[in-house]
């Protein structure tokens, strides 16, 4: 047998070559591809010695040494080249991957082998810098318990278990762990602030509304699945057709985008007169990386939020994790007594540009058209001639508000609603491009609704004097069905998932429909209470809990007395499990080698009484009388048939001082 | 010499079992341990396989114990074209009172030495095989019970050795132990090639015990206390090499029993009257041996084998 052999054996390699390489295989995706492939080589170079039988040093090789550390540097380098730092989200992860190949590569001892283990457990914390899926956290959690059953691999010298014993104890360590970790998860204190927030370059890559509108911004994010965010009405729905979820209003045009006029983010200084029932409800926003909240039109304040005069709700930082806020809102609604500075703003029009549309509304002024005229002239032009509404446009490469009206008459939302906005401006009538989300699917499973990135829409706001900001949505001249239907009627050429036609009510779709609206339930509790998990969603739960006001010291303390009652419950369930020996023989026989083992005898676990006896007298010739007769009778009594003489036994043991008999000598 | 032939009285035991081993140690040098195996596998009423190279003493050991135990003995040198009848015996038929007379077998002795017995057929090998579990032998429809003691002491050639049968782990199972005898020291070589001739010596000793003695030690040992101290130990013992992955196979219940019963041989032959957990590990080679398979080396050694099951298992 090679036991208590520091060095480590193939069984090893294999098992720490496993948990490490599941550990990295999502980033294998995410990292360069000269990464992945260092990372597979050094892998493989590391097993090749043992399981092709090449000789593989004891001792490292100078000139190997050399060589790893040499490709190490390069490594580090070639890191800093690719990403032009060492720090942050991606060239982190990168480095840690290469760092845990060279680790694996120059793993030789027991040491090496734990601290290659615990650079796996880092590696799985890093994965949830980029998804936190329940998929993610599903493999997440096997690749841990691999990485554990690495442990109990080193751990088992004998090879005294089988694979699925060492999966099953590596699984029982994790579930006795679990106590602890919920106690952890529920009661650390949560506090907002950067302790929690992921690298800064975490965010990059989120596709949503942006704070600029140019032709195609709006209809490249048809292509996207993604979610933006889910509601929870509570009580009164919206009407069909009425999901108008306020984004960005966007004021100023420069001729070719449009964007917010952040000279006119003041609080509210028009009258918002509220007609009929509000709306209340809950929304989960999925990290947008940008500042405002979407809401219902029209909005009140929010205690998430600052509400700003055209009706935005801003936050006072960007948005990176995913929040959940209550919002109430008003579909009925007047917007009255603007203040002249916001309207003024709402008239510009950019120098030199557009002209054959400001030539149009002066002609349609000149013939004497008052302001609601000019705005069902314009609707009725867009529904009568030739326009059509298309996801893909011709591009425009002249005066695009001008091209698009007079030319191509092809366009999506954004090119009507901007191309309306500007000609209400020419005309004189105040008017503003508004962004955000037309639409909700329902999901019945959750009784929620899921606002998607393709429900993104443009839609435009103009102010009549007797009636105040009045939503005109352009699109609905053209398309009815975008806002009737929402976008998956209005343009199905998109083509989504699984070809869920309209109308098609087969059983086959049905279940997957049925299935589809399950995943996504799950997906929406994980966020709630798993992800969503915050400062908010703490101190609601303690507040439940009967916990009014609990600072971050009272989290403290309850984590401290939580994790303690967790240990003692656990430690009470082994004392109580495993019973003391009923045998006092037994007891008194281990006190009689306790006193010995102050002298240097320790008692092998599986040594007999008479062969521990024979070995300490043949030290200590002065020590055989008593020990033997302590012997003697621990064998009579425990072996024997005798216990009769377990009194004088105790009796034996309790003045057995071997200190003075082997001084006396 | 205690030359009586009404059964020991159990003070005497010990004198008498101490004769024994020293007796023995005279004859067979240096291998007192396995001497002590021996008669251990004998008074537990087992059947004993030595195992080893040709020349190293088994047959000479056999022959001691016949000797000084008192017994009948015979000797069959298994060959490949022995066969059962050659062991079992035969009825032949009488002219002069025309009926068949049988004609017993070397079986119907009290110990009967198999020689190389895995250089015989299967078939011949399971003839000898059922009398030892069964005590009795049936040939020709009458059923004739054996002799009593009734010991085989098999010796077997290392199996890697050509033009044997060796045998299946079934057969195995029907020998208590197993031992290996193994090169004599320097010394006792020495002393052997100094002294007479083992043969003359054998045949020039006195019985030191009698066939009624030996069963009287054979009931004693029966009677030796086993606590459920040591039953534990047992247990675990039994448990490890089950649940471990060191061994193709656990030991059998069969073996559990086995190991027991020498156990308790073994405490009896060293004057005591209970199992210690060192009885136990001593004989645990002998017993173990044959019916546990190392995963790693198939090859490796009794005493390997056993210490490797002694040592993870802590006493409790």
């Amino acid at each position: 047998m090679k036991t208590g052999s520091p060095a480590m054996q193939l069984q090893h390699l294999l098992w720490l070559g496993l948990g490490l390489s599941l550990a990295t295989l999502p980033h294998l995706a995410r990292i360069p591809i000269w990464v992945s492939i260092m990372y597979v080589t050094l892998v493989a170079w590391r097993l090749s010695g043992p399981l092709l039988g090449w000789p593989l040093p004891n001792r490292p090789r100078r000139l190997l040494v050399l060589a790893q550390y040499t490709l190490a540097i390069a490594g580090l380098f070639a890191v800093l080249k690719t990403y032009g730092t060492l720090s942050g989200r991606d060239a982190g992860v990168a480095l840690l991957v290469l760092l845990s190949g060279f680790k694996f590569l120059e793993a030789r001892s027991e040491r090496d082998y734990y601290i290659a283990v615990c650079l796996g457990f880092i590696l799985v914390v890093t994965n949830f810098f980029y998804t936190q899926s329940i998929p993610t956290a599903l493999y997440m959690a096997l690749v841990v318990l691999v990485l554990t059953t690495c442990f109990v691999v080193m751990n088992d010298r004998n090879r005294g278990l089988g694979l699925l014993q060492r999966t099953r104890l590596a699984g029982v360590l994790l579930l006795q762990a679990c106590p602890l970790m919920l106690a952890l998860f529920i009661l650390f204190p949560r506090v907002p602030g950067p302790l929690w927030g992921l690298p800064k370059d975490a965010h990059s890559g989120i596709t949503g509304i942006d704070d600029a509108m140019t032709p195609g911004s709006i209809s490249k994010l048809l292509q996207s699945d993604a979610l933006a965010f889910r509601a929870r009405f509570h009580g009164r729905v919206p009407e069909k057709g009425r999901f108008y979820w306020r984004g960005p209003v966007l004021t100023y045009n420069d001729g070719r985008q449009w964007s917010r006029d952040e000279r006119l983010f003041f609080a509210p200084e028009n009258k918002l007169t509220n007609l009929g029932e509000a709306i209340t409800y809950t929304i989960t926003l999925e990290p947008t990386n940008q500042r405002w909240l979407f809401a219902l039109e029209m909005p009140t304040g929010t205690s998430d939020g600052r509400l700003i005069n055209d009706y935005q709700i801003l936050r006072h930082k960007r948005i990176r994790d995913r929040i959940r806020y209550d919002q109430v809102s008003w579909p009925d609604y007047r917007l009255n007594d603007e203040s002249p500075r916001v309207l003024r703003a709402a008239l510009q029009l950019p120098e030199g540009y557009h002209p054959r549309t400001i030539e149009l509304a002066r002609q349609w002024r000149d013939e004497g058209l008052g302001d609601r005229q000019i705005i069902d002239r314009t609707m009725r032009r867009f529904n009568r001639e030739n326009f059509y509404y298309t996801p893909k446009p011709p591009l425009l490469e002249g005066d695009n508000i001008d091209q698009f009206l007079f030319e191509t008459r092809r366009g999506f939302c954004e090119h009507y609603a901007s191309a309306f906005v500007v000609l209400m401006r020419a005309a004189g009538i105040p008017a503003r491009v508004v962004t955000g989300y037309l639409g909700a699917t329902y999901n019945p499973v959750g009784d929620y609704y899921n606002i998607y990135q393709r429900d993104a829409h443009a839609w435009a706001e103009v102010w009549l004097q007797d009636r105040g900001w009045q939503r005109v949505d352009p699109t609905s001249a053209v398309s009815p069905l975008r806002v009737l239907e929402g976008i998956d009627r209005a343009a199905p050429e998109v083509g989504r998932a699984f070809g869920f036609e309209y109308g098609n009510h087969s059983l086959a779709v049905v279940i997957m429909r049925q299935f589809i609206d399950s995943w996504d339930n799950l997906n929406y509790q994980w966020s709630q209470w798993v992800l969503g998990y915050g400062p908010k969603r703490q101190k609601e739960l303690m507040h439940y809990l009967g916990f009014e006001d609990i600072d971050w010291t009272g989290l403290t303390l309850g984590l401290v007395v939580a994790i303690g009652a967790i240990l003692t419950v656990i430690a009470a369930w082994f004392f109580l499990r495993r019973p003391r020996d009923p045998e006092p023989a037994r007891r008194l026989y281990d006190r009689f080698c306790r006193k010995l083992e102050k002298y240097g005898f320790c008692r092998l676990p599986f040594e007999g009484p008479l062969d521990f006896a024979t070995r300490v007298c043949r030290r200590h010739p002065r020590l055989k009388h008593v020990i033997m007769c302590i012997t003697d009778h621990y064998i009579a009594v425990r072996y024997g048939s005798d216990p009769g003489r377990l009194e004088d036994f105790r009796r034996q043991v309790e003045r057995f001082d071997p200190g003075s008999i082997i001084k006396a000598g | 010499m205690s030359q009586t032939s009404e059964a020991l009285h159990p003070d005497k035991t010990a004198d008498a079992i101490q004769t024994v081993i020293r007796r023995g140690n005279e004859v067979i040098l240096g291998k007192e341990q396995a001497l002590r195996l021996a008669l251990t596998c004998l008074i537990a009423r087992g059947h004993l396989l030595i195992e080893d190279l040709p020349g190293v003493g088994k047959t000479t050991l056999a022959h001691l114990l016949a000797r000084i135990l008192g017994l009948s003995f015979q000797r069959v040198q298994f060959t490949s074209d022995l066969l059962p009848a050659d062991i079992l015996g035969v009825s032949i038929y009488n002219r002069d009172d025309a009926s068949f007379n049988f004609h017993p077998g070397p079986i119907f002795s009290q110990l009967i030495l198999a020689d190389e017995i895995n250089r015989a057929t299967p078939r011949t090998q399971s003839a000898l095989l059922e009398a030892m579990e069964e005590n009795q032998v049936t040939i020709e429809g009458e059923t004739r019970s054996l002799p009593k003691p009734f010991f085989v002491i098999a010796t077997q050639n290392p199996s890697h050795q050509v033009g044997t049968y060796p045998l299946p782990e079934s057969q195995l199972d029907r020998f208590l132990m197993r031992i290996e005898l193994g090169y004599p020291d320097k010394a006792a070589e020495r002393e052997l090639f100094m002294g007479e001739d083992r043969r003359s010596m054998i045949s020039a000793m006195d019985a030191v015990l009698s066939p009624l003695q030996l069963l009287s030690l054979q009931k004693q040992a029966e009677s030796i206390h086993v606590s459920g101290a040591l039953l534990g130990y047992l247990e675990d013992l039994m448990a490890f090499s089950r649940e471990s992955r060191l061994f193709v196979h656990g030991l059998s219940p069969r073996a559990g029993l086995a190991i027991l019963q020498a156990a308790k041989a073994w405490a009896l032959l060293h004057g005591r009257g209970q199992v210690l957990p060192e009885d136990l590990q001593s004989i645990l080679p002998g017993v173990v041996g044959h019916r546990l398979v190392d995963v790693e080396d198939a090859a490796t050694t009794p005493d390997r084998t056993a210490r490797l099951l002694i040592e993870n298992v802590p006493i409790p």
